[in-house]
């Protein structure tokens, strides 16, 4: 089956923010602060860093089939050309170990984002109809073609970066330096814990394993990934910093989504719009829905992709994924479960994000060395 | 393609009708909006008072018709044990469901206040539709009182008092504090003490009388409007209101306007604690039998004015340590932020009381007053 080269520099670059802006940065102050107060400020950005080194190692990786998707490179990966089978069959535990992390992802980002919606807006609605909704409309976006959700990043991009300008008027506003202070009072032992733990915040880069193959120069694809990365990571910061200067590391503490309540907390002149945070979740429904469409739609491809399926082939496949998500974000009985799980499913993402593409890497960089020649005759 | 169309028009049929929104839809007609609310304390429980307003009357008010002299706000006495459940039975007197979300001003009748809030503060907390920014007050007294009574000038009476801080606050004269401030005082350990603005009734008309400060949830004690303004300038990094002082020869009084504060605190090991406030102000009023001559003469004049300053603050900080033993200055959060060591080392509210704290001010006069001889 022929790919075609459809992401654009800067589509690619949309697909990655997007993609991992979703919903945690509702809740990345006090998630954050809880463990290490004002010194998040600089966690955020080791672990942005940190980040950007396994994007890089994705990146790295995909770049040596530049053209193929995971499902083909990992085959020629671990197989060889006498025998295939060997290929398909150590493939499965490299896919499944992603779609578990999608899986994990989905679910939690549309379980959050309903939360979110109940308990601020439509508080008699119950959460299984926003969800199915999210998921609905979701999966109706994720099962066109890729080129297609590439352009509707595109022209979401913008929108995410409409809520920093209200958090930046409220850190003004109400915001307090005494909050912020003081800085490097933790101990390295809770520097590197926290900022790895943060890695999860991060999670859905690894959508970039599908969607690599259709770039159109993927030999830009390292610089536009960490440059990806950096504005989440400043995305992120922003958020951190300005609900941490209103409210303080202990008041976030007892927030449930800080970020909406810095907003909620600005003065408005002459009371003309009121509840401001209204808008903020509209604008964040619209980051959190891009998370959950982009990487529905990788998962869908990846399916079709293993599976060989055609094209057309999507949209069934993202019907019958609706039910599973929807069953799995159901799991947790409340918000404080969620967090239970979280906390384990994040240590599985952030593990097999580290140890999946570095041992790729190593296979890939010796099976190259001896076989370049090989390589570069063998069409797929 | 057809088909592939007519597939996708119903799927868009089907969505269109769940997204709406209409599930949870809310009219404005079946709410009833409060504006503010007071709460009592009673033998048992509390007395909540909300105030809500009749809309016809005030839309009739706006198009001109009105002056027929009736009031524009009904009054919903309820008791109950705690806050949600006055709220409840407040609710069988109701034809429509309570809205919080135009809360603007919340009322503590004092005794209430003394015994202490945190139960109030925790509803208003949850509930998700109570905005952050109203404005929590005490009152000397009932605290229905005021909305039974007071000046006549808003079509709903009450907003009286919101709009009164809005201008106290941008004046910097009043304590800026909304609901949102109480709860991160509350809630940061090295803060504690919540101040309130403090109003009553006089002649039938609101009138500020200084704050009321807490200790934790409960109200400690008032500051008159003169000792208010030391705080405000320490712990709020604001100007304050005029003051006088005495003329330096002769009889009367001069007015200082102060226009630009300066605020700034050094730690010395002890700790020993030095506040310098710079202040830049003009001379508003001037009432003295005798021009003091000379080129120094703002000088001379500045330096009575600091005398005035450091006078009301070293009577608030005796006040503060002797006889509250209560950092109303929030010292001990910048001590937590600035140096962190110094403040992990002690114990601050027990050591507050001991601690120096020496205040100095200079006073700089920028228009003395323009004499016409």
């Amino acid at each position: 089956m022929k790919q075609n080269h459809s992401i654009s520099a800067f589509q690619s670059y949309a697909l990655v923010v997007m993609t991992v802006v979703g919903v945690s940065i509702l809740i990345i102050p006090r998630n954050v602060g809880q463990f290490v107060g004002a010194d998040g400020t600089w966690i955020i950005l080791i672990s942005t860093l940190l980040t950007m080194l396994i994007v890089y190692g994705f990146t790295k990786l995909c770049l040596f089939y530049p053209n193929e998707s995971f499902t083909r490179f990992t085959e020629y990966l671990l197989g060889s050309k006498r025998k295939p089978w060997v290929g398909k069959l150590l493939k499965i535990p490299f896919i499944v170990a992603f779609v578990f992390i999608w899986l994990a992802i989905l679910a939690y980002v549309i379980r959050s984002f309903g939360e979110v919606v109940v308990s601020t807006i439509f508080e008699n609605t119950p959460l299984e109809v926003v969800m199915v909704t999210v998921v609905g409309i979701a999966a109706l976006v994720a099962s066109s073609e890729i080129e297609v959700l590439a352009k509707f990043n595109e022209l979401l991009f913008p929108f995410i970066f409409i809520p920093l300008i209200f958090l930046i008027i409220s850190s003004i506003q109400k915001g307090e330096l005494v909050h912020l202070l003081p800085l490097f009072q933790v101990d390295w032992k809770q520097v590197i814990k926290a900022s790895i733990n943060m890695i999860v915040d991060f999670a859905g880069y690894s959508v970039l394993l599908i969607f690599m193959a259709n770039y159109q120069q993927p030999q830009k694809a390292i610089k536009i990934h960490s440059l990806a990365i950096m504005t989440i990571g400043i995305l992120y910061l922003t958020t951190f910093v300005t609900t941490i200067s209103v409210f303080g590391i202990y008041e976030t503490e007892h927030l449930f989504w800080p970020s909406l309540e810095t907003v909620r907390v600005i003065d408005l002149p002459f009371q003309i719009f009121q509840r401001l945070e209204s808008l903020m979740i509209v604008l964040w429904m619209v980051a959190s829905f891009t998370t959950v469409s982009n990487i529905l739609s990788a998962f869908v491809e990846l399916i079709r992709e293993y599976f060989g399926l055609r094209k057309h082939c999507r949209k069934w496949i993202s019907l019958i994924l609706i039910p599973l998500i929807i069953l799995l974000a159901l799991v947790p009985k409340d918000i404080s479960e969620i967090k239970y799980y979280v906390g384990i499913v994040g240590a599985y993402i952030t593990s097999v994000d580290i140890i999946v593409p570095s041992f790729l890497l190593v296979i890939a960089y010796f099976r190259k060395k001896r076989g370049r020649s090989n390589e570069s005759v063998s069409p797929s | 393609m057809n088909r592939f169309l007519l597939h996708n028009l119903c799927v868009i049929l089907v969505l269109s009708m769940i997204v709406t929104g209409c599930w949870d839809r809310r009219e404005l007609e079946d709410r009833e909006l409060v504006i503010a609310m007071a709460v009592d304390s009673e033998k048992k429980g509390i007395h909540v008072t909300s105030q809500v307003p009749i809309p016809a009357v005030i839309v009739g008010k706006g198009g001109g018709s009105g002056g027929s002299g009736g009031k524009s706000t009904v009054n919903f006495n309820a008791r109950g044990e705690t806050l949600s459940a006055a709220l409840e039975n407040m609710r069988r007197k109701l034809n429509k469901n309570l809205f919080l979300g135009y809360l603007e001003v919340m009322l503590f009748g004092e005794e209430k206040a003394r015994s202490g809030i945190r139960e109030q503060l925790d509803y208003l907390r949850r509930d998700s539709e109570v905005q952050r920014n109203l404005y929590p007050i005490v009152v000397k007294g009932k605290g229905s009182e005021l909305l039974d009574r007071g000046t006549e000038m808003e079509q709903i009476q009450i907003a009286f008092i919101p709009r009164m801080i809005t201008v106290g606050r941008k004046r910097d004269t009043m304590m800026p504090t909304r609901l949102n401030d109480i709860l991160i005082t509350l809630s940061t350990p090295s803060r504690q003490v919540p101040v309130m603005n403090y109003f009553g009734l006089e002649d039938g008309q609101y009138k500020w009388l200084g704050f009321a400060v807490f200790k934790g949830d409960k109200m400690h004690g008032v500051l008159t409007p003169d000792e208010t303004v030391p705080l405000l300038q320490i712990r709020e990094k604001k100007r304050g209101k005029k003051i006088f002082t005495t003329c330096p020869k002769g009889t009367g009084s001069i007015q200082f306007t102060p226009l630009k504060l300066e605020q700034k605190i050094r730690v010395n090991p002890g700790p020993k604690l030095h506040i310098l406030i710079e202040l830049e102000g003009n001379i508003s009023e001037k009432t003295c039998t005798q021009v003091v001559e000379g080129r120094n003469r703002e000088e001379v004049v500045g330096q009575r004015i600091e005398k005035t300053y450091q006078k009301l603050a070293d009577r608030l900080i005796h006040k503060a340590q002797k006889e509250w033993k209560l950092d109303i200055f929030h010292l001990g959060d910048y001590l937590r932020a600035y140096y962190p060591s110094v403040y992990k080392k002690m114990d601050w509210k027990k050591e507050f009381p001991n601690v120096p704290i020496d205040i100095s001010y200079r006073v700089y006069v920028r228009r003395s007053g323009a004499n016409i001889r």
